[in-house]
């Protein structure tokens, strides 16, 4: 990557995402997703990953992840306009982004299972009981605007900064109840509990990028407390040394080995600051959501 | 730097622990022969689970208890590595279940406290109600047992024996209504039904669920043979 001032305001999206062995051994889709939408033009991006949950209750996870992101994308780009500053107002225009996403996930699942009702054996899994739990998916996702990011997250995966000196954080909150065998959920009673936010200045904080990934990518590291920081760390020097389309095309194998490994789908996604890299933003991957 | 993004990787381990009734009652209608033979069958089993969780490593530990627990394979061992030496029962021997849940609660201090590994499998088979010479009552030991944070994420399956079992404490052990518990009244029984747990476990265990209940959804074979262990007692 191009070492560019700081104050570059273009961001480039980056993505990958990789069915688990466990999951193939099983004959269950893919329930993760992932989706990422920039206006290099506009100095905006946006990029959300999901994880839907495995257990045979959460049968429709693959449609709930999609859905998470889909929705995530949605109501995150409604919010950029209002993203002037990184202050007490957008932190509360992010808290009703995350409240807005909530919905809008549960207004889509409801309009996938009236499309698509409980079959009488799926009913006896008790999935009419409490609808929702179905399609049970975590949902992560950032969104750039110049200076100003805005970073969410229901349920495990992980948000990772990384600063323009190699340093690494991760700016969300701890969520208290995930111990490693439960995760906090778009399915829950009440998700908004488990919502955390955090707002973060690129510009005063020097962000070279950021990158998101589900539980399958870290749960299986042998260094189970440093591997977030070292792959931070990783990813910005490969950006700098061999280019984000490098890494772009290593994303696939990076990402199969975890999924091998640990068994489960496992996906990232990722913002890189630098609009003067070789191949700029993924054309497949622009508009692919409509305009709010 | 190397171009493996993330670090190396390992499998994750899956514990899964037998906690057998070898008490004086077991000597009755070859129950501790059926015992060891349903063991003996269900390690086949344990190394195709393992085979087809490439992601897991299975380790096998075994506690027997009668008038106070033991260890017979402590160390948690790959299901490879494991052969299997026949349990005695204790003549005249109590069936101190509390104790036994107290020793394996801290046994669970000691497992890998990062938030790696998957919940442990828990199997339970006795055939007599709990006693309590050695001081643990049944309701103290399991307490133990739950106030661990591995025991209590454990996916817990209990076997009873005969129709002395004491089927509730069995499903106290358990704890999730919608698991089945089941009782082996004749050989053929328990080795179909340590069989099944032990599949149903290491399936359950690998792959958690959200919220409340263990997830155990494994529909249990249905009786086979003739009730002899009931009808002798």
């Amino acid at each position: 990557m191009t070492d560019r001032p700081e104050s570059d305001p273009a961001w480039t999206t980056l993505s990958g995402t990789t069915i688990g062995s466990v999951h193939v051994r099983d004959r269950l889709p893919l329930q993760d997703a992932v989706l990422t939408w920039a206006d290099a033009g506009q100095g905006q991006a946006v990029v959300a990953v999901a994880d839907g949950h495995g257990h045979h209750y959460h049968f429709r996870s693959d449609t709930g992840a999609a859905l998470a992101v889909v929705s995530a994308v949605e109501e995150l780009r409604r919010a950029l306009p209002d993203l002037s500053a990184a202050d007490d107002d957008a932190r509360d225009r992010l808290e009703r982004a995350g409240a807005a996403i909530v919905a809008t996930w549960t207004a889509k699942v409801r309009h996938h299972l009236a499309a698509n009702p409980y079959s009488a054996a799926e009913d006896e899994l008790g999935a009419s009981a409490d609808p929702l739990r179905a399609y049970g998916s975590t949902v992560l996702a950032t969104a750039v605007t110049g200076d100003v990011m805005v970073l969410l997250q229901i349920g495990d995966g992980d948000t990772v900064l990384v600063a323009s000196d190699g340093s690494t954080s991760r700016p969300l909150p701890e969520d208290p109840d995930l111990d490693g065998l439960h995760t906090s959920s778009l399915c829950q009673p009440r998700p908004l509990d488990a919502l955390r936010t955090a707002v973060v200045d690129t510009g005063a904080d020097r962000v070279a990028l950021v990158f998101l990934c589900t539980d399958g990518f870290g749960r299986s590291r042998v260094d189970a407390d440093g591997w977030w920081r070292q792959t931070g760390e990783q990813l910005l020097e490969f950006c700098r040394t061999r280019g984000v389309e490098w890494v772009r095309g290593q994303l696939p194998e990076w990402l199969a080995e975890p999924a091998l490994v640990g068994g489960d789908d496992t996906t990232m996604a990722l913002l890189v600051r630098g609009q003067g890299v070789a191949g700029g933003v993924r054309p497949d991957l622009i508009d692919t959501v409509p305009t709010p | 730097m190397s171009d493996r993004l993330g670090g190396a990787l390992a499998r994750k381990p899956l514990h899964f622990i037998f906690v057998l009734d070898v008490s004086g009652s077991m000597l009755r209608g070859g129950r501790i022969q059926a015992l060891n033979n349903a063991i003996t069958e269900v390690l086949p089993h344990l190394r195709d689970e393992a085979r087809a969780n490439p992601h897991a490593e299975l380790l096998v530990r075994v506690l027997a208890f009668a008038n106070e627990p033991q260890w017979i394979i402590e160390e948690p061992t790959p299901v490879d590595q494991i052969h299997w030496k026949r349990l005695e029962a204790v003549p005249r021997g109590f069936t101190e279940l509390g104790s036994a849940l107290q020793k394996l609660a801290g046994a669970l201090d000691h497992l890998d406290e990062s938030h790696s590994a998957f919940p442990p499998a828990i199997i339970l088979v006795s055939d007599g109600r709990p006693t309590q010479s050695s001081g643990v009552t049944f309701a103290e030991g399991l307490q133990a047992l739950l106030n661990n944070r591995w025991g209590a994420t454990a996916v817990r399956l209990a076997l009873g024996v005969g129709r002395d079992a004491d089927m509730h404490s069995l499903r106290r052990f358990i704890g999730d209504e919608d698991v089945p518990l089941l009782r082996a009244d004749n050989p053929e029984q328990l080795v179909e039904y340590i069989v099944w747990a032990s599949k149903a476990a290491s399936k359950v265990a690998s792959r958690p669920v959200v919220g409340p209940g263990s997830g155990v959804t494994a529909v249990p074979p249905s009786p086979i043979g003739d009730p002899i262990w009931s009808t002798l007692g």
